[in-house]
């Protein structure tokens, strides 16, 4: 395993100067003149300074640091990491320590971390980039004790997350784009009882659905798939073989038809609408709630351009709107967020 | 934040107030103006406190600055007459009270923080008393604190963190912490520290304000004044003699002899002094004998250029540059010290004058005067000595003078006017001047020169380190007398009870001894240190160690090598400054160090490979291994889910890492007792295998 861990330098500070400066002129008033005392004072300046460059070096060091991303991240939406710092080892606390995902970030400070102490916050991120999104490292710096000197260190987190696309606020003008009106509502209840398979806990899954024997067994949270109720329907089909995006425009015009399948998509849902998703290379049969809202957007969120076959993707769904996603097919107006 | 800035306030308030306390225990400040500047200053602190403070308006304070340089020159031109340091002093002080007097912002915390530290550097550079450390560790303490919690507070408001959070953090742990610390990397480095020559060294002479003792040292002497300044118990010199002295209440030290006597006092005629050569090895000789034994003297400060010698001096080391000598045998320098001198002398075995004989002597007229001598003293002298050879004249003259006397520091006038002729016919009792005085007159009234000589009579030891503090109040008068076949003879008139001895020792004087071992190696090694002492330091680290390595060598139980000074006397005694070598035989507790060591080393291991003989203690050990390099492994993560991970992040162990989670659940869950001998290499392999 490679570390990532690593000193990032030391900075010194305006103070920091001015005691240095300070050190050598009674450094050199001591040598000049031969004054015990002067040397006296010399030797506790620098004596302050290395104490100063130790403790700073010991204060970023020995913490535990956990980053938990929220249940669901979208681009271009502002979420914050949740931050926990324990106080690992070492019998000094921790005082002032900034946490940043990066050195150009703004940092989360931790005024105060006692021996064994727990601190929690949030970071503030804004990703652009819809994807799997890694966090390797945390870059950790302090000016504790004296303001002397700023020292940094860059300690590794292992924070996968899924940042799913952009949603607009043109949800309702999507839907309206719909090949076909809805059919009429149900009375059917939105879930199904029927079970469809066991798999991991994700955030956002209902905590009543967990499966507490298969828990106890494996260690990990197990919950129970359930098959979709049927009842008002949608189906987005997004034709994604658009081939070698090749210029920007057209890769930011796919990106646009992936977020608008999944603004579709999460504002059918969250009326009850059981949604169909449908590309290239993956189809997700009709179905609502909270499972099939993360399955689209897990999938919407990972798709990728597929190679051009120059057929259009044909889907035939006999009274179920359809809502037609493509780099050829014109976008309506008002259609972006 | 605002109770963080107020806090920083203070704490700088109170450096501003403590840095100028030590200036006028260094006569470098005047009490008054401490005493106005504590007074305002200690307002400003109540006000702060109450939180009541208010900044004077800008106006104001640019008025008192302008209004302050009239004041500045008129100090320095007049009040100091052109000395800068107390002007510059007073201008700080002011500079601090109106920056604080109208602080409004933050930066100007930092600002008088930078002002008060110059004053600190004053107060420290100006003072020679050990109390000085405790102030340096006051004042560094109360820096820290003030330094850390100012950079705290202004870290929290920069991200917008409140004050309360503030209050929990325990700032005076943290500046005891760093005090302490900073404290004992501060000593090997003053010591370290690159020196390039001695050290100058001032403080206030012995005896006062004007400096100098009041008699004993100066050109004249009345008759009154050494009782007088027997009264101090003021340190005058420190002695360190290699053999010990035998007696420490017999020794002598001669400062000043003394011819003219007139209207009772004694004065210096111009004696001639001729400056001191160092021989060929190093060493001025005052007498043409070899010594047989070595003395180092620390004189205080006198505030004269006597130097203070004890009889049995034979030499001098050439350390000390500018010393002459006067015909009557005095020792001088160039120069009046300001500082404490360090001589190295030589010894003989028994005290000697070489002094050239009377008529050889630039006073020669002087020793034979008797314009003084009373018809009743010439009596007297007659009927005590009559017609002996001089030396047992003499002798009779010191006998009736110590018996038949009383020594007395009451003066008690007497009726003829002439102070020794009371002294002999009607109070009989006096100083020890008196008793010396006399005995000069009436030798002289028989034909014998003689003089008088003021110096320092016995000394008090020091048991805890075997050395010799001399005292004011050892301060002594006595007799030189030249007697033919005999040259210059010593001889002390003044009774037994008179003379200076060493008085039992009470809890008090242990007390002022130990304090006075404290101020003795305080000024040596502290405010003496040098680069001498620091080539020496080097040296005998250099030696020590090849010592070390010659006992690894060359180990043997014998008897110990040479003693230490003063326990065990030797014909063969090196002198001063000769840096010998620590011999193998002496090296022994060193060498115990060594099996010591490891044994500890193996105690620890041991210790530790026992705490780690369960299958809990190696997961444990494990997790712990793991999360420093960096896995998120939370203390709530099950244990199975932790296993999981390790086992992915480092397959090749896969293997050990599962068995010794199993050996753990079942250890730890199931109560299972596990035998760790065969986890023990499967935790090792695990170990190694993260470590790559």
């Amino acid at each position: 395993m490679q570390r990532r861990n690593g000193p990032e330098g030391i900075r010194v500070t305006r103070v920091g100067l001015v005691y240095i400066l300070l050190t050598l002129l009674i450094g050199l008033a001591a040598t000049n003149t031969g004054n015990n005392a002067l040397y006296m004072v010399a030797s506790a300046m620098l004596g302050a300074l290395v104490i100063s460059g130790l403790l700073s070096r010991a204060n970023v060091r020995g913490l535990g640091l956990e980053l938990k991303a929220p249940g669901e991240v979208f681009a271009g939406r502002p979420f914050h990491l949740r931050l926990k710092a324990i106080h690992l080892r070492g019998w000094l606390p921790r005082w002032a320590v900034l946490v940043s995902i990066s050195r150009q970030a703004t940092p989360r400070l931790i005024p105060y971390l006692g021996r064994h102490g727990i601190a929690r916050g949030d970071l503030p991120l804004l990703l652009q980039q819809r994807g799997r999104h890694r966090i390797d490292v945390v870059h950790l710096a302090s000016l504790f004790p004296f303001g002397f000197l700023r020292k940094g260190l860059r300690q590794a987190v292992e924070l996968e997350f899924l940042v799913y696309p952009q949603i607009f606020d043109s949800g309702p003008a999507l839907l309206e784009r719909a090949a076909h009106a809805g059919a009429r509502p149900s009375s059917l209840p939105g879930r199904g009882h029927e079970l469809l398979s066991l798999r991991e806990f994700r955030p956002g899954d209902d905590p009543r659905h967990i499966h507490w024997k298969q828990t106890a067994r494996t260690g990990e949270l197990i919950v129970i798939r359930h098959e979709a109720e049927t009842g008002r329907r949608l189906t987005i089909v997004l034709d994604n073989a658009v081939g070698e995006l090749g210029d920007e425009a057209r890769a930011a015009r796919f990106e646009r038809l992936v977020s608008e399948a999944a603004t579709a998509a999460v504002h059918a849902l969250a009326r009850g609408t059981a949604v169909e998703l449908i590309t290239r290379d993956q189809h997700i049969p009709f179905a609502g709630g909270a499972l099939q809202r993360q399955r689209i957007l897990e999938t919407l969120a990972l798709i990728q351009p597929a190679s051009g076959t120059g057929q259009p993707l044909a889907v035939e769904r006999r009274g179920v709107p359809q809502l037609r996603l493509g780099l050829e097919i014109e976008p309506a107006a008002g259609a972006l967020a | 934040m605002r109770s963080e800035a107020s806090g920083g306030k203070r704490l700088v308030g109170w450096l501003a107030l403590l840095a100028p306390v030590p200036l006028p225990f260094n006569d470098t400040l005047e009490w008054p103006l401490l005493g106005i500047y504590g007074a305002l200053l200690g307002w400003w602190l109540l006000r702060v406190y109450q939180d009541r403070f208010r900044p004077l308006p800008r106006w104001v304070v640019n008025v008192l600055a302008l209004a302050y340089v009239p004041l500045f020159m008129l100090d320095v031109t007049g009040w100091s007459r052109g000395l800068l340091l107390r002007p510059i002093l007073h201008l700080l002080l002011f500079a601090l009270l109106v920056k604080m007097f109208g602080m409004r912002r933050e930066k100007e915390v930092w600002q008088i923080m930078l002002t008060a530290f110059f004053v600190f550097v004053a107060s420290m550079a100006t003072s020679v008393h050990p109390a000085v450390v405790l102030y340096l560790v006051g004042w560094l303490a109360l820096a820290m604190l003030t330094m850390a919690r100012m950079t705290w507070a202004q870290t929290l408001a920069g991200y917008g963190v409140r004050g309360q959070d503030a209050e929990a953090a325990p700032f005076v742990r943290l500046a005891a912490g760093t005090t302490l610390a900073t404290l004992v990397l501060a000593v090997p480095l003053f010591f370290g520290l690159p020196r390039t020559g001695s050290p100058i060294v001032t403080g206030p002479a012995v005896g006062g304000e004007g400096g100098g003792l009041e008699s004993g040292m100066t050109d004249v002497v009345g008759l009154d004044a050494i009782g007088r300044i027997r009264q101090s118990h003021s340190v005058v010199m420190r002695m360190e003699q290699t053999p010990a002295t035998p007696d420490p209440a017999s020794i002598r030290f001669k400062v000043a002899s003394y011819a003219h006597y007139e209207a009772a006092s004694w004065s210096l005629s111009g004696l001639r002094r001729r400056a001191l050569q160092a021989t060929g090895d190093g060493l001025v000789l005052l007498r043409h004998t070899p010594p047989v034994a070595w003395a180092e003297l620390w004189i205080q400060p006198l505030g004269t250029s006597h130097v203070p010698m004890p009889l049995r001096a034979v030499a001098v080391s050439r350390d000390v540059r500018g010393l002459a000598m006067d015909s009557a045998g005095g020792l001088y320098l160039f120069y009046t010290p300001s500082g404490t001198l360090h001589l190295k002398v030589g010894l003989s075995r028994i005290p000697g004058n070489d002094a050239p004989a009377p008529n050889r002597t630039d006073d020669a007229a002087a020793l034979l005067d008797t314009s003084e001598v009373t018809p009743r003293m010439a009596q007297l002298a007659q009927r005590v000595a009559g017609d002996r050879p001089p030396a047992e004249a003499a002798a009779a003259l010191e006998s009736y003078l110590s018996t038949r006397y009383q020594y007395s520091t009451d003066l008690v006038a007497g009726t003829s006017g002439n102070p020794l002729e009371d002294f002999l016919f009607e109070t009989r009792r006096g100083h020890c001047e008196y008793f010396a005085s006399s005995m000069v007159l009436l030798l002289r009234s028989l034909g014998i020169p003689a003089r008088l000589v003021t110096g320092f009579l016995g000394a008090e030891l020091n048991p805890i380190e075997d050395y010799l503090i001399v005292r004011q109040s050892n301060a002594h008068a006595w007799v030189e007398a030249w007697l033919p076949g005999h040259g210059w003879t010593t001889f002390d008139p003044t009774p037994p009870a008179g003379r200076p001895h060493e008085a039992s020792v009470s809890l008090s004087q242990m007390l002022s001894q130990a304090w006075d071992l404290l101020v003795f190696r305080w000024d040596r090694y502290v405010l003496g240190y040098g680069l001498n002492d620091q080539v020496g330091v080097f040296w005998r680290l250099r030696d020590l160690l090849s010592g070390m390595k010659s006992l690894f060598r060359h180990w043997s139980w014998n008897a110990p090598g040479p003693s230490s000074h003063g326990r065990q006397p030797s014909a063969a005694v090196p002198p001063p400054g000769e840096i010998t070598s620590l011999p193998a035989r002496q090296a022994f507790p060193w060498w115990s160090l060594v099996p010591v060591m490891v044994a500890l080393v193996a105690a620890a291991l041991w210790l530790r490979r026992r705490q780690t003989r369960t299958a809990t203690a190696a997961w444990v050990e494990l997790l712990t291994h793991a999360r420093r390099l960096g896995q998120a492994l939370a203390s709530s993560t099950p244990p199975l889910a932790a296993g999981r991970r390790l086992e992915r992040a480092f397959p090749a162990v896969s293997g050990s890492i599962h068995r010794l989670l199993e050996g753990y659940l079942a250890e730890s869950f199931a109560g299972a007792t596990v035998n760790f001998g065969r986890l023990e290499d499967d935790l090792h392999q695990a170990l190694r295998e993260m470590r790559r």
